[in-house]
């Protein structure tokens, strides 16, 4: 008996060099081996003891383990390594292997039931700029119809930040100090954690995945599902792991090759659709956008219904029996305000106990109105038709009569006066957003800024939110002829209505000219949209510094997006310094990509 | 060292992008809904939730249903698990009369027309949930009651 089995595994490793499985890209996809190392650190997810840097050994390990299983349950190697055993038997043609008993696996195949997959992104939510970099996870469709009983593959770093503070979070974050942990939930649970907790919209995009694969998927999540490697916030996050399911369910699509040194999430659905492996987009609305909706049809005193009956200030039979109002409004009106209810509870405004009256009092009133109309809300524009992460500018134009040129580069990621089709308005994120100018025999850095946030967020009857904006960095508005290191945070109010926003901001500075001079100031700001292709931009800023001195600036600005990753715009932006004043007129062509 | 610049370039952000602390209130009656952690306005302002960062989430395909009330007409495991999690949406969509929740709840209970249960449930709200201190059992076992 055991000369035979030997024999076979023998036959098998020839047959396995002679078709040089060890170097195929598939095999390499199951070992999450870019080239000649594996990035999963975990040592039990190898069988030979160079399996992380040796595919050749992991390969024979694999092989002579899958024939020679002595154990025949959940810890068979056969249990353990599902998708390579698939894979083996397909490409070696193995036969007779022994038969094993995988419990835990196949009840999670049973359960999960993998037909279709999406890949999905919460995209950014209000007054946090930086979550437009946002998260992506795949949702693993079931049988059932409904996506809600669908399950979500989430990868993360295991920390818990309510323990460490943020700048060692971050740090620990880029050098992999923390563990990147796999789980799996049912996508409902994802859904309140997005759409009702963090207020994000959902976009789902459906990828082009058969049940074959999506079993293939689930295999291969079962052999990395406990595994452990360290996570790297711009590299192997979230968003690139899921690539190599994605590549282990269908090796065809080549996605982890768009990436060479940092990964930020949407960009993999960027790359996705590239690949052709993206059929279709839905779009689930944050309560935040439901309640917008609601606002839409509702006037002021309406309004302030919802706030009275959310709050129990107005007895709830009393309004029933008004017959001033017709029963759709007050059918809206009770519908928004459970929604209130329930955002109030969330931001720990009101305790459960009171959270539960006042909701089942609200939702007892709004059954008795029957059905009534759908609330109608409208689809933004898809994050997918917004532009790409990495802008390169190049301007000309004239500066004081003389003709001057910029160049400019910036990794990441959106400003205000760049086209926000895709993107949330009045958001803006940019790091190491670099500008150089040249003009006659004279060469300079315009801008370097490290990091510059604002987040101008509109004002509506529902929602009374503040805007600010924080940026650091080096630039040359202030009142010196040569770039400086400056910091800055402003903080105000917007509103907006159907033909753009305004906003106001109070500024306060400071910025190293020799000494540190610091200065405060007031900022009013217009953009305007015409159609979704054209929009125009107007600042005005008038700061006062704490050496005497004062200082105008004013910006004006026309954009027009060409194509998704091409727009030109024309600029006129005026400076004051000292006696002298810089007025620039440029020409700008900007290509994302 | 392309990688390197493009870290550093980040590190400002992720220090400012303090992810979201989020604590799962996981129950079988109304407000089980996932409370954010806003301990600090300034934080929740900038913060990123970039990668959900939950020390707490499981490989979970077992049951959320283990510390509440057994059912006592209906022994349908995901319909459990589901009512449990979604107490707050089903009763608004109940309520309101349509919705995904309610309809995910006839496919589990393999009821064919859709419309005339999301109608009956409507129709029925206040027997269904009939307190605000109902559990999912008390859910699922008056729905079954119409």
């Amino acid at each position: 008996m055991s000369i035979l089995v030997s024999a076979n595994v023998d036959d098998y490793l020839n047959l396995a060099k002679e078709k040089n499985l060890s170097d195929s890209r598939y095999w390499h996809i199951l070992l999450h081996m870019p080239s000649d190392e594996s990035e999963i650190d975990d040592k039990a997810f190898f069988l030979s003891p160079d399996g992380n840097i040796d595919a050749q050994a992991e390969l024979d390990a694999t092989i002579e383990a899958l024939v020679n299983d002595r154990v025949l349950d959940d810890n068979a190697t056969a249990c353990k390594f599902p998708a390579r055993k698939w894979w083996l038997v397909k490409e070696l043609g193995m036969k007779n292997l022994p038969e094993v008993k995988c419990k835990a696996f196949d009840t999670l195949m049973k359960k999960v039931d993998p037909k279709a997959a999406s890949l999905v992104f919460p995209s950014a939510y209000i007054n946090s700029p930086a979550s437009m970099f946002g998260h992506t996870f795949i949702r693993i469709d079931s049988s059932y119809k409904s996506k809600m009983l669908s399950y979500a593959i989430n990868y993360a770093a295991n920390a818990d930040s309510s323990t460490e503070n943020g700048m060692v979070f971050a740090i620990k974050g880029l050098v992999g100090g923390y563990y990147g942990n796999y789980s799996l939930l049912p996508y409902y649970e994802k859904i309140k954690e997005y759409r009702d907790s963090e207020e994000r919209d959902i976009w789902e995009y459906d990828l082009d995945l058969n049940e074959e694969q999506m079993q293939q998927m689930l295999r291969h999540i079962w052999e990395i599902h406990d595994t452990y490697s360290w996570y790297y916030f711009f590299t192997e996050n979230c968003s690139y792991n899921m690539l190599w399911l994605i590549e282990a369910a269908k090796p065809t699509v080549h996605l982890r090759e768009y990436f060479n040194y940092q990964v930020i999430p949407p960009e993999t659905i960027h790359a996705a659709i590239s690949e052709g492996a993206i059929i279709q987009r839905h779009y689930r609305p944050a309560r935040r956008s439901k309640l917008l909706a609601y606002e839409d049809h509702l006037n002021d005193n309406e309004i302030k219904k919802v706030f009275a009956l959310a709050k129990e200030e107005e007895d709830i039979q009393t309004f029933l029996e008004d017959k001033e109002k017709d029963t759709q409004s007050k059918r809206y009106i009770l519908e928004a305000s459970s929604e209130f209810i329930e955002y109030d509870f969330l931001a720990g405004d009101i305790s459960a106990d009171v959270y539960r009256k006042r909701l089942h009092d609200i939702l007892g009133a709004r059954s008795s109105l029957g059905k009534g109309e759908k609330i109608d809300i409208p689809i933004p524009k898809d994050p997918m038709n917004g532009h790409r992460a990495l802008r390169l500018r190049t301007e000309a134009g004239v500066r004081d009569d003389e003709a001057i040129g910029f160049l400019g580069v910036r990794p990441a990621n959106h400003d205000i006066t760049d086209s926000d089709v895709g993107f949330l308005r009045g958001t803006q994120i940019e790091f190491f957003n670099f500008l150089f100018s040249y003009g006659e025999n004279d060469f300079n850095v315009e801008e370097a800024s490290v990091i510059n946030i604002v987040s101008l967020a509109p004002r509506t009857k529902f929602f009374k939110p503040i805007s600010w904006r924080l940026n650091t960095g080096w630039d040359r508005n202030y009142l010196s002829e040569s770039t400086k290191f400056t910091s800055n945070a402003s903080v105000g109010l917007t509103w907006e209505n159907d033909i753009g926003y305004m906003y106001l901001l109070a500024d306060a500075l400071f910025y190293t000219d020799r000494d540190l001079t610091a200065g405060i100031g007031g900022i009013a700001g217009l953009v305007g949209y015409q159609g979704r292709d054209f929009k125009t931009n107007l600042e005005v800023t008038q700061r006062i510094f704490d050496t005497g001195y004062d200082q105008l600036l004013f910006s004006a600005s026309q954009h027009y997006r060409h194509a998704q990753n091409i727009s030109f715009s024309l600029s006129y932006d005026y400076v004051q310094k000292f006696d002298e004043d810089w007025d620039t007129v440029k020409f700008t062509f900007d290509y994302f990509f | 060292m392309k990688k390197l610049i493009v870290s550093i370039a980040a590190v400002a952000a992720l220090s400012s992008a303090a992810f979201a602390g989020v604590n799962s209130q996981t129950g079988c009656g109304l407000g089980s809904m996932i409370i954010k952690d806003d301990s600090s306005a300034v934080l929740l302002a900038l913060q990123a939730t970039t990668n959900g960062t939950l020390g707490n989430q499981t490989f979970g395909i077992t049951s959320g249903t283990s510390g509440c009330k057994k059912t006592k007409f209906v022994m349908n495991e995901r319909a459990e698990e589901f009512v449990a999690s979604n107490m707050d949406q089903l009763a608004k969509e109940i309520a309101v009369g349509h919705g995904e929740s309610v309809d995910t709840l006839a496919e589990l209970l393999i009821v064919e027309d859709k419309e005339a249960f999301a109608s009956a449930l409507q129709s029925n709200y206040n027997s269904i949930y009939t307190s605000q201190n109902v559990e999912m059992a008390d859910v699922l076992d008056n729905i079954s009651a119409i």
